[in-house]
């Protein structure tokens, strides 16, 4: 079972709550994934709009909450973010992201690191949104993240794993939990990032924007489980030539 | 005070006022109030938000006890759809 911190988890597919058509439509969609861990963000109220309804229905459906840092553009405004979401959420658990560029929502590196350097010392359950950089993330294990939330391709692009090859170093060398997050697009692509051991991933715009996010969904519920259990299985080598499934006896030419 | 059009009435009670800044919006709200009261007057469920009074966050313990100055600048923050 997957465990971060002290707490441990049936599913390995967790959800973000953004882009939805409604609340209700994200309800629908998150029950469907079986997510036991759900993103939001934190936002000053706008007066016009009141106040965005997702929060009790969750809360009574028993997810685990974990609150983002999004919009914060240095260490500063993030650990300031990350204590307002604990005022609220009464949770430790934060999702640790700077990303101040628009465009490509690239985390910062330095920022991140010093945010997280003290929120682990404050106390904090850390799991920061990185670059897919193997040396990053032990940095980021070192300072005492809870886990370490590396990118396949830029936050809602549906690119999928354009970082395989160094997410599979990461993998390779971490002692916590990775959760692949950003990018993924297409259940194959959930699946595979299992099927290289990652630990779990964090899928939103790709159920969000579906036509159908409830099947979505399911689907990716199903993708997350199978890569899971192909990698507990072993895949086989990889060769660069072929080696004969069946036997060469040659009695066609006898 | 100046932004704020009132009838000559409630003017002498101005002593009796403060105004503040919540979330960039200018208020006009008794003096003594509490941070908690300004939620309630606000109509805002106290457990979705959390409240910065000047730049420090208060913590919803002392919401009760806090009591709102005049020129007091405000934020009031609450959780929404995220990824």
């Amino acid at each position: 079972m997957l465990k971060i911190a002290d707490h441990e988890f049936q599913s390995r597919l967790f959800t973000g709550t953004g882009k939805f058509s409604s609340s209700a439509s994200m309800l629908a969609a998150i029950r469907a994934t079986e997510s036991e861990l759900v993103t939001m963000a934190m936002k000053r109220l706008d007066f016009k709009t009141g106040l965005d309804d997702i929060l009790s229905p969750l809360l009574q459906s028993g997810i685990k909450l974990l609150p983002n840092t999004a919009g914060a553009r240095n260490a500063k405004e993030a650990i300031f973010v990350a204590e307002l979401a604990r005022e609220v959420l009464n949770t430790s658990w934060i999702k640790l992201e700077i990303h101040p560029d628009p465009k490509y929502l690239m985390p910062d590196p330095i920022e991140t690191l010093e945010a997280a350097r003290i929120l682990c010392e404050k106390g904090y359950i850390v799991l920061p949104y990185v670059h897919a950089d193997p040396v990053f993330c032990r940095r980021l294990e070192e300072v005492g993240c809870a886990a370490v939330m590396p990118l396949g391709s830029p936050i809602g692009s549906n690119q999928g794993l354009i970082t395989e090859p160094f997410l599979k170093i990461i993998i390779e060398q971490a002692n916590i939990p990775v959760i692949v997050d950003a990018g993924i697009g297409a259940p194959s692509q959930a699946l595979r990032a299992m099927e290289l051991g990652a630990d779990a991933v964090l899928v939103n715009t790709a159920i969000a924007s579906s036509l159908n996010p409830i099947a979505m969904g399911r689907c990716f519920a199903q993708a997350v489980q199978t890569g899971r259990d192909a990698y507990l299985a072993g895949l086989g080598q990889i060769s660069l030539q072929a080696s004969n499934t069946s036997p060469l006896t040659g009695f066609l030419n006898d | 005070m100046q932004s704020i059009n009132r009838g000559d009435e409630v003017m002498e009670n101005d002593d009796l006022m403060i105004e503040l800044l919540m979330n960039d919006k200018a208020l006009v709200i008794p003096k003594g109030m509490s941070l908690a009261g300004l939620v309630t007057k606000q109509q805002i469920e106290p457990k979705s938000v959390a409240l910065v009074c000047n730049g420090e966050i208060v913590p919803r313990a002392h919401w009760q006890e806090r009591v709102c100055e005049d020129a007091d600048e405000i934020e009031i923050f609450s959780v929404v759809a995220g990824g």
